[in-house]
């Protein structure tokens, strides 16, 4: 699930400064889980515009603000009949959909309610309180080379204030410290990640030849299996379904949580 | 969605190193929609676990093994049984899945058949954007920075794009209108075309200023009510055991 939060009242207030007339649009997916987006998001953005001075003229849920088909069909029926009374287009997605809505949207400016922060494992809110693992995103490293199957799901690029990948930085805490030498306040996260990989009878040594078949340039990513594309009635009952049915059971999603 | 590609042949072979005994966990999330997950994913990589001489214990295609429902009851239903037979999970999924697989098999070996590549709209497989700006838009990542400047640069991701990594308008050395960028000279200069397209440049001091006010105060997200034990069961039965036709029946949309 990709996590994404609320920008403050004051950027979207200047984002919005020239425009007068709006038209929302909330993607039910990511954002409906990370509690921005969904039918509820979508009045709580209309009574923050409206207390802002503007008027609402139209208003859209998407399942899926970042999918092409789903949102061009989704636009067409619900935003398109009034764009000629829109200034701008308020769009509570991830970074995704408010460039789709860009591609999609009929020149309208889109205005992103919106940050992006990474994607996280979406857990209940009475669920697993472990820091470490489930409450960490993943920012996504440039290269894309990940290297969780050898840290126990503890993504040290993230936590390691050195951004060490493969190993201990150079100037690892001295047993029996824990502390991190760069910042005192934290656990030494490649301590916590040799201790836990250790209970599985693995070591870090692993990581060392992980980092050689990375640097490895001549190493080639596996194809993707051939598949057929998706015929033009496929792509037409998906966009209604999405639009027509599937935004009704959004909020049930919510149970996953 | 997070795309997501396989990883070499041999990065997969050593992180499964001594495994023989392996369950397959092909997410028909995102994984599915960027064609390497799903049912047909499962399939490819069984055939191949089969000739690398893996045997492939049990293999399943949950929709998002990102939720916890749906990976709490994944492990129940496909590895628990197993459990004797089991050296290790291949996750074919985005990091997000890695992390829930590793928590929820403390004791197991959790191996990521995929790697996260950044933030992509997913587009019909035809999609074709002649426009420079355009082809930006739709094809460029978001790795997330967390202040997002979409609003202001029409769709363009200046961070993605811009060599100079400038976020908030043209760089210290900006090109003469009409010469290429001045750190890579062989492309154009990305604030120009955001220029040409209609881009806030004017807006975006003003932008830097609020998102470097120490005092930023986001909107707080929705404070809905927890949902029961019960329907928490439920959501994880159906994410955990779905028929694995409906990773196809997702794909209908590109």
């Amino acid at each position: 699930m990709f996590q994404t939060k609320y920008k403050s009242e004051e950027e979207l207030q200047y984002s919005l400064r020239n425009f007068q007339k709006v038209g929302i649009i909330s993607c039910n997916v990511c954002c409906n889980l990370s509690d921005c987006g969904g039918q509820q998001g979508l009045e709580l953005m209309s009574g923050f515009c409206r207390n802002w001075g503007k008027a609402v003229v139209a208003d859209c849920l998407i399942f899926g603000g970042c999918v092409g088909t789903v949102h061009e069909h989704a636009v067409k029926k619900r935003i398109y009949p009034h764009q000629s009374d829109i200034d701008a287009l308020v769009m509570i997605s991830c970074a995704a959909g408010i460039k789709t809505a860009n591609l999609y949207s009929p020149g309208l400016p889109v205005v992103a309610a919106c940050d992006s922060f990474g994607s996280y494992p979406l857990s209940p809110r009475q669920g697993p309180n472990d820091s470490l693992t489930i409450h960490t995103y993943c920012p996504i490293c440039p290269d894309g080379h990940c290297v969780m199957s050898y840290t126990a799901g503890i993504c040290p690029v993230v936590l390691c204030p050195e951004k060490c990948r493969y190993g201990y930085c150079e100037n690892p805490p001295q047993s029996p410290n824990r502390q991190c030498t760069k910042d005192e306040n934290m656990a030494c996260v490649w301590k916590t990640i040799e201790e836990t990989i250790a209970q599985r009878g693995e070591s870090l040594d692993s990581l060392k030849e992980l980092e050689q078949i990375h640097a490895d340039k001549t190493l080639r990513r596996m194809p993707t299996p051939e598949t057929e594309r998706a015929a033009g009635w496929q792509i037409k009952m998906a966009q209604w379904f999405s639009l027509n049915v599937l935004n009704r059971v959004a909020d049930s999603l919510h149970a996953a949580r | 969605m997070v795309l997501t590609e396989y990883k070499s042949p041999e990065e997969i072979r050593h992180s499964l190193g001594k495994a023989r005994g392996v369950v397959v966990f092909s997410c028909s999330g995102c994984a599915n929609m960027n064609e390497i997950g799903g049912r047909r994913g499962l399939k490819f990589m069984k055939k191949r676990l089969s000739a690398w001489g893996y045997s492939v214990v049990a293999g399943a295609t949950p929709p998002g093994i990102c939720m916890n429902a749906v990976m709490e009851n994944a492990t129940h239903k496909w590895i628990q049984p197993n459990r004797s037979k089991v050296d290790a999970l291949l996750a074919i999924c985005c990091a997000a899945g890695i992390k829930n697989a590793a928590y929820f098999n403390p004791d197991l070996k959790v191996v990521a058949a995929a790697d996260p590549m950044g933030v992509e709209c997913l587009l019909p497989h035809n999609a074709y954007y002649e426009d420079a700006g355009d082809y930006m838009v739709a094809h460029e990542l978001c790795l997330p920075c967390g202040s997002c400047v979409l609003s202001f640069t029409t769709g363009i991701c200046p961070l993605v794009a811009c060599p100079a990594k400038s976020k908030y308008g043209y760089c210290k050395n900006p090109p003469y209108p009409g010469n290429g960028c001045t750190v890579k000279p062989d492309q154009k200069c990305v604030w120009a075309i955001i220029e040409k397209r209609g881009g806030d440049l004017e807006g975006l001091g003003k932008l830097k200023e609020i998102h470097e006010n120490p005092d930023y105060e986001r909107i707080p997200s929705i404070d809905t009510p927890p949902r029961t034990v019960k329907q928490h069961t439920i959501a994880g039965y159906c994410g955990g055991r779905s028929p694995s036709f409906i990773s196809d029946l997702l794909r209908w949309v590109r």
